[in-house]
C-alpha cells in the first residue's frame, strides 16, 4: 500500500511524457529548444555513468547533511527543553543563521571547506537545521498535560519523560520538519555545487547547458525532480510506519 | 530605537573580537579581519558601486515585471472568481520550480543575457507578491461593502475609501517579503554567467581565492537584501500609519 502513491505518480508521468512526445513531434520543435522524451531517455541511458555518479554525489551530500543537521537539532532541542536560559541565549544566534541566504552561506562555506563534498554538506546542514529545530521544539512542547502530570506523579526523571513521552509526541512534528527540510536541503546542495563547480547534479545541469547538450540537461533536471519526489515519499512513508506503531 | 541597543552592541563585540583574533593569528586565513574587508571596499569604490548597481538594476527590473504581472493576475482573479484557484496554483507551480533547474532551460530559450537575469529575479520574487495582492483584494468585509452600497457610494469612492485601504496592508506585506528574494534571485542568476554584478564578483573572487573580496561580496549581498526589505518596511510604517495607530487603539 506504500507503493500506491509512486504508482499513480508513475502513470501520470508516463501520460505527461506521451503528451510531450506528441507535441514535440507534431509541432516540429527543434531538439535544442525542447528535446523529445525518447531522446532524453536515450541520452540518460548512454550517459548513465555520469548521471548516476553526479546524482549519487548530490544525494550523499543531502543525506549526510540532513543526518548531521538532525543530530544538532535534536541536541539543541533537548538542551532547550532542559533550560529556558539556554534557549533565550542561543535563539538570536540561530535566527541570525536562519536569515542568512544560501547565496551568502555557500561562498563562505567554500572558503572553509574547499570544492569537495564538505561544502555541500555544510550548506545542507545549515539550511535544513532551522525547520528541523522549530518542528522538534514544537513537538517536544506539545505533550498531553494529563500524561505529563501522570509522569510527574510517578516521579519520572527528565530522560524517562523525554524518552517515553516527549519524543513519541514529537515524532509527527519531526516528520513535518524533515519534509520541509528535505526540499530545502536538496536545493541547498545543488546551489552549492553550482558555486563550487566541481561535482554533483547542480554542476552537471550548468555544464550541460553551457555545452548545449540539451538532452543531458533535461535528463539531469528530471533526475533532480525525481530525487526530490523520492525524498518526499521516503519521509511520508517513514511517518506512516512510525506513527502507525504509536 | 530602544530594541536596537543589544544587537548593535553584540555585533560590535563580534567584529572587534574577529579583528583582534585575526591580528593575533588565531583565526584561519579564510576569515579576514573585518577592517580588511572594509578596506577592500574603500580602495575600490567603483567595484562596489558598479556591481551593486548592476545587481540592483537587474533585481529592480525583475521586481517591477513581477509586480506588473502579479497585479494583473490578481486583478483578473478578483474580477473572475472562477479563475482564483487557477491563478494561485500557477503562481505556486512557478514558485516550486527551483532556480537552478529554470536558469539553464530558460538560457537555452531566451539566451544568457540580461533578459534572462531579469526573468529569474522576477520568477524568484513573484509568489509572495501574488499571495499578498490576492489576499488584499479580498480583504474588504462583505458587510463593509454592503455599507458602502447603502451609503450610495460611487465605484470610485468604494475603491478609495474601502477596497484600497483594506488591501494595502496585505499588498505591502507581500512586496516587503518579495524584495530580498528579487535581490537573491538576481545574484543566483549572475552565478550562471554574468560579467557584472555582486554574484559575478563573488564567483570571480572564489575562483581566484581572494578571501577579502568573497566576504565583501557576501556583505554586499546581505546589505542589498536587507536594505530593500528595510525600504519597504519604512514606506509601510509611513504610509500605513493609520493602521498601526488603529492596532494600538485599545
Amino acid at each position: 500500500m506504500f507503493l500506491r502513491a509512486p504508482l499513480i505518480a508513475l502513470i501520470s508521468i508516463a501520460l505527461a511524457g506521451l503528451v510531450w512526445q506528441g507535441l514535440v513531434v507534431a509541432l516540429h520543435v527543434p531538439h535544442y529548444v525542447i528535446p523529445a522524451p525518447d531522446a532524453i531517455v536515450a541520452a540518460a541511458i548512454s550517459q548513465r555513468h555520469v548521471l548516476l555518479a553526479q546524482a549519487g554525489f548530490t544525494v550523499r551530500a543531502t543525506l549526510i547533511g540532513l543526518v548531521v543537521s538532525l543530530a544538532f537539532a535534536l541536541a539543541c532541542a533537548v538542551g532547550f527543553t532542559r533550560s529556558r536560559e539556554a534557549e533565550r541565549a542561543a535563539l538570536p544566534l540561530l535566527i541570525a543563521f536562519r536569515s542568512a541566504p544560501v547565496p551568502a552561506i555557500a561562498p563562505i562555506a567554500m572558503l572553509f571547506l574547499g570544492r569537495g563534498i564538505g561544502t555541500s554538506i555544510l550548506v545542507v546542514t545549515i539550511v535544513s537545521f532551522f525547520p528541523l529545530l522549530v518542528n522538534l521544539m514544537r513537538g517536544l512542547a506539545s505533550v498531553d498535560r494529563n500524561a505529563a502530570e501522570l509522569f510527574h506523579v510517578y516521579g519520572a526523571g527528565f530522560w524517562q519523560v523525554f524518552g517515553m513521552l516527549r519524543l513519541p509526541t514529537a515524532l509527527p512534528f519531526l516528520f513535518t520538519g524533515l519534509r520541509i527540510a528535505g526540499a530545502a536541503a536538496l536545493l541547498g546542495a545543488m546551489l552549492s555545487e553550482w558555486i563550487t563547480g566541481s561535482h554533483g547534479l547542480g554542476n552537471l545541469i550548468l555544464e550541460s547547458a553551457d555545452m548545449r547538450e540539451t538532452e543531458l540537461l533535461w535528463a539531469a533536471v528530471l533526475m533532480s525532480v525525481g530525487i526530490a519526489m523520492g525524498l518526499f515519499w521516503l519521509t511520508a512513508t517513514g511517518e506512516r510506519i512510525v506513527t502507525r506503531g504509536a | 530605537m530602544r530594541g536596537w541597543g543589544l544587537p548593535l552592541v553584540s555585533a560590535a563585540f563580534v567584529l572587534i573580537l574577529a579583528e583582534a583574533t585575526q591580528r593575533a593569528g588565531l583565526l584561519p586565513s579564510v576569515v579576514p579581519a573585518p577592517s580588511l574587508v572594509l578596506l577592500q571596499a574603500w580602495d575600490n569604490p567603483a567595484l562596489v558601486s558598479n556591481n551593486c548597481l548592476a545587481t540592483l538594476g537587474t533585481a529592480t527590473a525583475g521586481y517591477v515585471v513581477a509586480m506588473t504581472v502579479t497585479f494583473a493576475a490578481s486583478a483578473l482573479a478578483a474580477m473572475l472568481y472562477r479563475l482564483y484557484g487557477a491563478v494561485y496554483n500557477l503562481g505556486l507551480t512557478l514558485h516550486a520550480i527551483p532556480v537552478i533547474a529554470a536558469t539553464p532551460l530558460l538560457a537555452i530559450l531566451i539566451g544568457g543575457g540580461p533578459p534572462l537575469r531579469v526573468l529569474i529575479a522576477a520568477l524568484s520574487c513573484q509568489f509572495p507578491m501574488l499571495v499578498g495582492m490576492m489576499q488584499g483584494m479580498r480583504a474588504a468585509d462583505s458587510r463593509q461593502r454592503e455599507l458602502m452600497h447603502v451609503l450610495a457610494a460611487s465605484r470610485a469612492d468604494t475603491w478609495r475609501y474601502l477596497l484600497l485601504p483594506a488591501a494595502l496592508p496585505f499588498v505591502f506585506a507581500g512586496l516587503k517579503i518579495a524584495a530580498p528574494s528579487a535581490i537573491l534571485g538576481a545574484i543566483t542568476a549572475e552565478w550562471a554567467g554574468a560579467d557584472r554584478g555582486v554574484g559575478a564578483v563573488m564567483l570571480n573572487a572564489l575562483f581566484s581565492f581572494d578571501v577579502a573580496k568573497v566576504w565583501l561580496s557576501v556583505l554586499l549581498t546581505c546589505i542589498l537584501s536587507a536594505g530593500t526589505y528595510g525600504i519597504w518596511a519604512l514606506a509601510e510604517s509611513h504610509l500605513l500609519r493609520w493602521k498601526i495607530s488603529a492596532e494600538n487603539f485599545p
